[in-house]
């Protein structure tokens, strides 16, 4: 994830840790739903395959994925933007 | 009228899921009606080339003969060391958000996992 992407506030957080594909997705595309156009979402994700398929699948719907970091854990911290 | 069946699958050849998904998809089809069939996890086992003579089951290929489109979560294919050269003639390597789409246009949706 770029500096410029780590400065940015998000709108709204989604905790996703101890879930596994596909409802990892599932649970990023309903919140992403109730969101405005424009608005960051972070969410946090600690399995592995969903840390390549969230983004893969967001970024599929036309939603802008700003960065995705891994840390100890592990943990995944991705952003996106809803289209 | 027909319906739309939609089912994910995450189970091997020899698993008994496997086995009760396809022919449960095979009747459908046989009825006259669509079906739609996503693979995940050890799913994606099915529809790997494979020219074994021990072949627990290649029952998918015909299936996609009578007309049963068949997808599969690319991620899972990565994880096994998979690529899109990898599997039969026809399948397509997408990913969750197709899932959603298949979900969203079936009357009805079944997980065998």
């Amino acid at each position: 994830m770029s500096e410029a992407a780590t400065q940015i506030q998000a709108d709204q957080e989604l905790d996703i840790r101890g879930v596994v594909c596909p409802i990892t997705f599932v649970k990023s595309k309903l919140t992403l739903e109730r969101m405005q156009s424009g608005q960051v979402l972070r969410v946090l994700i600690d399995y592995p395959p969903s840390a390549l398929n969230v983004p893969r699948s967001l970024e599929h719907e036309g939603h802008q994925i700003l960065g995705i970091t891994e840390s100890e854990g592990p943990l995944w911290t991705l952003l996106v933007r809803k289209a | 009228m027909a319906k739309k069946l939609g089912v994910l699958l995450n189970t091997s050849p020899e698993h008994q899921n496997t086995y009760t998904a396809c022919r449960l998809l095979r009747s459908f089809l046989e009825g006259g009606h669509e079906a739609e069939l996503f693979l995940m996890n050890d799913g994606i086992y099915n529809v790997l080339r494979n020219n074994s003579p021990y072949r627990l089951f290649g029952g998918l290929e015909e299936l996609m003969n009578k007309g049963l489109k068949v997808s599969l979560c690319l991620t899972t294919g990565d994880i096994r060391g998979f690529g899109e050269a990898d599997f039969i003639h026809g399948v397509e390597c997408r990913s969750q958000d197709h899932l959603a789409d298949i979900v969203a246009a079936s009357d009805y949706f079944l997980h065998f996992g």
